[in-house]
Order: C-alpha cells, then sequence, then structure tokens
C-alpha cells in the first residue's frame, strides 16, 4: 500500500487532510488482535515456536552435559554466549530510548511505535538473560549472584562489575516492564470497553486494574509517567555502560579503554533502532499500519540509525588512533591484529555493516525506500553481532602469553542456542502482537490536533 | 442535606476537546466546583479550566524520598557486608570504598523509585478499583474511545437534581444522565 499519508510536520500521526478520526485510531490498533489470525500469522508462531523447543532442548544439553557442548574453550572462554548476551541486550535499548528520552525531548512521532519498542525491549532482555545464566554451568545455582548469603554465608563480591551487571540487567527488566504496563493501562481500559465477549471484558477489566480516564487520574498518571521516563532514561544509559565494563574494568589488551560506556551505549542504540525497523516494517504491513506509522516515522528512526552508524563508526577509528597514538605495544598488536589477523574477516564484515551501509541514508530517497531501509536495518543486526563477537574473541584468542594463543572454533550448539534465543524472541513478539495493543492508542490520539471537531 | 447523597453526580458526554473545555469553563463561571472529566487521553489545560490545584506535585517528593531511602539503603548494605558482616580482605585495598559500590546504588535507587512512584500513582488514582458509579453511565465506555465526558459531581454545593442536567443540555452535552453511586 503506498503511503497514504504524508504529515506535514512530526507533531501529527495522522493526515493533517483528515479530521482528528479519535475512533478510527482505536478500530485501526483493536482490528489487529480482534480479527481472527491469519495463516501467515500460525506459520509465522509455528517456526518460531519450534525454533524456541531447540533452544530448551539445547539449554538442556548445555547444562546436563556441561558448557563445552559450546566451543567456549581456552583461550576463548567467552565466546557466543556472552557475544549473544551483548546483542541482545543492545537490542533493547531502543526501546527504552524511545518511550522515555524521546519523551522527554518531546518528540510526538515517538507515539506510534513506542508501545513497540518497549515489548521488544523486554523480549531482548528474556533473550539475553539467558546467556550468562547458563554460561555459569550450574543453572540451578543462579541464584548465588543475588545477595544473599547463599553458602557460609559469603556475599557476592561487589567490587566486580559481573555482579554490578546482575543488578544492572535485573532492573532493566523490572523497570522496562513496569513502565510498559503502566503505559498499557489506559489502553487495556479502552478494550475493555470495547469487548464483545464476557471474557475479554473481565480479562481487561482486571488487566487495566478498573482505568477510568477521569481527569484527576489522569493528571496523577502523567506526572508518573513523566517521573518514570525520567528514571529510565539514566537506566538505559547505565545499564550498557555496565555491561561495557564487563569488558573495560579488566586488563586485557583491545577491552581496557575508557571509550567503552559511550561507544556501547551508541552501538545499542543503534542495533536497537535496526531491529525497530526491521520488525516496524514488516508489522506495519501485515497489520495495515501505514497510516499510524508512517513513512515520516520510519524515516525519522533512519536518521537517528545514519547518526548513531556516524558514532559507532568514529569510536572504530578512536580505537585504532589511540592503539597507535599510546605507545602501548600490546594495545597496537591487539588492534593490528584484529583488523588484519586471522579475524580479518569479522572485522570487516562489521565495519562494512556498521559504518559503510548506514551512509546510504545520506540520500532522502534511500531512507525513504522501504526495501532499502529493510535490507540496511538487517545488515545493521549482523554487524552488530559481528562487533559483539570481534570485540571478545579477538581480545581473548592472543593475549599477553603467545603460547596460549588459540583460534576459537563455534560448535552446532552455538548456532542452535542463538537461532532458538531468535525464535523465543519472535514467539513472544507475535504472541504480544495478537494478544495487546501495539500502538499506544492513548498516546496517538493525545498527540493528534484537536482543534478540528470530529 | 443528606449525608449520602443519592446521586454520584450528572454526566454528560461531548465531541470534542474544544467542547468540553469550554463547558467546563461555564460551569465553573455558574459556580461548580467538584467538576471531573473522563477523556481517552490527558488534556492540558483542564486543570486550569477545572480550577483544582495539581495535587500530583506530591508525586515528585515521594520519588525523592524513595530514591534517596534506595541510594542510602544500598550503599549502606554493601559497607555493611564488607565491613561488619564478613570483613574480606582482597589484594590488599580497603574494605570499602564508595567508588565500586556506586553502579550497584545507582541501580537500586532506580528500581526503588520506580515501584514507589508507580505505587503511589496507584493509590492516589484509587486503583484497583473495579467498580465505580461513573461505568453506571450510559456512555461511560465511549470515554476510553473517542468522546469527553463532563462531570458534575453531586457533592457540589450548587449541585441540584433538574438545573444541573438542563445546564449541561443548554452547554451542547448529549446523553445528559443523572447517575447513581
Amino acid at each position: 500500500m503506498a503511503d497514504l499519508v504524508l504529515p506535514t510536520d512530526g507533531s501529527q500521526a495522522v493526515a493533517s487532510n483528515r479530521l482528528p478520526n479519535y475512533a478510527m485510531v482505536t478500530e485501526s490498533v483493536s482490528r489487529v488482535t480482534e480479527a481472527r489470525p491469519t495463516r501467515a500469522w500460525y506459520v509465522a508462531l509455528a517456526v518460531s515456536v519450534s525454533l524456541t523447543m531447540v533452544l530448551f532442548a539445547t539449554l538442556a544439553h548445555a547444562t546436563i552435559t556441561g558448557i563445552g557442548v559450546w566451543g567456549n574453550n581456552a583461550p576463548v572462554f567467552w565466546g557466543w554466549p556472552i557475544t549473544n548476551f551483548v546483542f541482545w541486550i543492545g537490542i533493547g535499548h531502543a526501546g527504552t530510548l524511545i518511550s522515555a528520552v524521546l519523551f522527554l525531548l518531546r518528540q510526538q512521532w515517538r507515539t506510534s511505535i513506542n508501545r513497540f519498542a518497549e515489548a521488544m525491549t523486554i523480549f531482548a532482555v528474556v533473550c539475553a538473560g539467558i546467556f550468562p545464566v547458563f554460561h555459569m554451568g550450574r543453572v540451578w545455582r543462579a541464584y548465588w549472584l543475588l545477595p544473599i548469603p547463599s553458602m557460609t554465608s559469603m556475599w557476592p563480591n561487589f567490587r566486580s562489575p559481573l555482579l554490578w551487571d546482575v543488578f544492572a540487567i535485573s532492573t532493566y527488566a523490572l523497570v522496562s516492564a513496569l513502565f510498559w504496563y503502566v503505559g498499557l493501562l489506559p489502553d487495556l481500559a479502552t478494550w475493555r470497553d470495547r469487548a464483545t465477549t464476557p471474557f475479554r471484558r473481565r480479562l481487561f477489566g482486571l488487566l487495566s486494574l478498573g482505568w477510568r480516564g477521569s481527569h484527576r487520574q489522569w493528571s496523577h498518571y502523567e506526572k508518573a509517567y513523566l517521573l518514570l521516563a525520567g528514571l529510565a532514561t539514566p537506566l538505559v544509559v547505565s545499564v550498557h555502560s555496565i555491561v561495557s565494563f564487563d569488558f573495560a574494568v579488566s586488563i586485557v589488551p583491545g577491552w581496557h579503554s575508557t571509550i567503552f560506556p559511550p561507544y556501547f551505549v551508541a552501538g545499542a542504540i543503534f542495533s536497537g533502532f535496526a531491529m525497530v525497523v526491521t520488525l516496524l516494517v514488516v508489522v506495519r504491513r501485515v497489520f495495515e499500519l501505514e497510516h499510524i506509522v508512517t513513512r515520516d516515522v520510519l524515516e525519522k528512526m533512519n536518521c537517528v540509525i545514519l547518526t548513531t552508524a556516524v558514532i559507532v563508526g568514529y569510536a572504530y577509528g578512536i580505537e585504532l588512533f589511540i592503539a597507535w597514538y599510546s605507545g602501548n605495544p600490546y594495545e597496537r598488536f591487539a588492534f593490528v591484529n584484529r583488523a588484519l589477523g586471522p579475524y580479518g574477516w569479522a572485522y570487516w564484515t562489521m565495519v562494512s555493516c556498521n559504518v559503510f551501509v548506514p551512509q546510504l541514508f545520506w540520500w532522502r530517497r534511500l531512507r525513504r525506500s522501504i526495501p532499502v531501509m529493510l535490507s540496511v536495518a538487517i545488515l545493521v543486526n549482523v554487524g552488530m553481532w559481528f562487533e559483539r563477537f570481534v570485540i571478545i574473541v579477538t581480545a581473548l584468542h592472543r593475549d599477553y602469553l603467545p603460547s596460549s594463543w588459540g583460534y576459537f572454533h563455534p560448535t552446532v550448539f552455538d548456532f542452535l542456542t542463538f537461532i532458538g534465543s531468535v525464535g523465543l524472541f519472535f514467539t513472544l513478539i507475535l504472541l504480544f502482537v495478537r494478544f495487546l495493543p501495539i500502538v499506544a492508542m492513548s498516546e496517538v490520539k493525545s498527540g493528534m490536533k484537536h482543534e478540528v471537531e470530529v | 442535606m443528606s449525608p449520602v447523597p443519592p446521586y454520584y453526580g450528572a454526566m454528560a458526554e461531548f465531541r470534542s476537546v474544544a467542547d468540553l473545555l469550554a463547558a467546563v469553563r461555564t460551569l465553573r463561571t455558574k459556580g461548580y466546583q467538584q467538576i471531573d472529566a473522563l477523556s481517552p487521553f490527558p488534556i492540558h489545560g483542564l486543570e486550569r479550566a477545572i480550577g483544582r490545584r495539581n495535587q500530583s506535585s506530591l508525586l515528585g517528593w515521594i520519588a525523592l524520598v524513595a530514591g534517596l531511602t534506595g541510594a542510602a539503603g544500598a550503599m549502606w548494605f554493601q559497607w555493611w557486608v564488607g565491613v561488619v558482616n564478613y570483613p574480606l580482605v582482597i589484594g590488599g585495598q580497603p574494605l570499602f570504598a564508595w567508588e565500586f559500590a556506586l553502579p550497584v546504588t545507582f541501580e537500586v535507587t532506580v528500581l526503588v523509585t520506580a515501584f514507589v512512584v508507580v505505587g503511589a500513582m496507584l493509590v492516589f488514582n484509587g486503583l484497583p478499583r473495579f467498580s465505580h458509579p461513573t461505568f453506571n453511565y450510559s456512555r461511560s465506555s465511549q470515554a476510553t474511545d473517542a468522546s469527553f465526558v463532563v462531570i458534575v459531581e453531586a457533592e457540589d454545593k450548587c449541585f441540584d437534581e433538574e438545573s444541573t442536567p438542563a445546564l449541561l443540555r443548554s452547554l451542547g452535552g448529549a446523553h445528559v444522565e443523572l447517575v447513581h453511586e
């Protein structure tokens, strides 16, 4: 379907030549779940659930046999599990950025995509959480990570970035879920009120907690939402900074660098926006939401992708510069080896996908083209996975002791676990688009021009 | 005046934000105080039109107290673990330093504040509450979709079973009803 709708400015999610048809917004969004699911949805769900089963099976195998089933071995002990962890947690950051940071910056265009992006955040964090927990090897003792005196009254080491990570990720998961649910309240009430079956009315009645939309409720609600946005903004920055501390606080050449926190945060936003674009391009088409998730919105997303691509490219450049300028032979070796050593292929895949490909978005026609943006977004996702792979594997495979150098070989279980986590992610996304409002209806309505009568 | 009013209030439906605001302003000039509204999204400017002080400013203070409590609690806990409960010298380092405790302190602060803010918002809004007089209004389900409802509560000293509905009707309100408790 062509873009029927070309809003004149970013303040409007709906066509300027149309009346502010609030009911149309409710109708377009609710239709998605009220209609019977299509065959395509069932097929997609079947594939995703099958892959999720693969994930569960490989995790069971890795638990029962031991994590030696993965390719992690001396000298690369982190391998794919930690690559996947950082990859997924980075994807999540776009959701919080869109819902919190763009809210504080009064970017109205976010309203059509924030709900979806927030849901994506939660699902990505679910996928991310699996990897470090299973990578520990003895999952049944995962509670040792928590500050409870689990054995011989010992506490976890609060000096360790790995423990900071536990706090950062669990806080991020809980606060993101809370933010998402608070945003859902008014929309759940809308669905309660338009329910045609007693089951739906009771279900959404319970979930909406009896929301009425009275003026008094809205004023408390808006204040709480503003405070949550204010809390989520530093939180999202802290989470990926702390993830980068896992690397930067160590003394491994290629990791021990002060650029890591901002570089990781920019990379996270970059990969997350690419994932949002990848998914939304499909979702808006399948569910006919092109008039709400307009091409203008996608173009703005692509502008963010371009900006963060430049920042990420700058970080790659400055890493090389500092490796030379610091005069540290280990640092210099790490980066020469990264770009020209046995993992050169991975390094240049990363640079091509993350720095060169997004430059296409300098052209307005290309950043408004659906096939171009879909291809670029997918390549950025590939590139960002490789970025984490390059950081982890190239730094570890040749460090101070040449006697312990090696080359990392993933096993089939590495592939299956990663593909399985993608399956889990898509299962959750497919269930979400089926059962909950995928666009924040109240926020879209609130952003429409109100002067004209219905 | 009876201790329990037989009515919750008079309710009327309006078709646009502008109509709603105009109606509320007129009600205020006629001396009504206890006015509320139902709408599918927050309406800015309604606060002033209704003339009610923003009670939710309290949420900011609650957030501040929750944040300070979370921060102090997390910092104290890490100190207590390292210095009092299980002192352990690692690499000759001091038992506690606030610098390494900052990341955990920050995360706990955000976590505590977020949950307290949402909890306080629900308490202020009287939620969860699954039954409310406004649900007795025949058009209340439209107010989460596309229409705007004005409520004049029966507690209002100007409220009258005859004249209040008549006034709402004259302001252009549709489906004017007296709604029972």
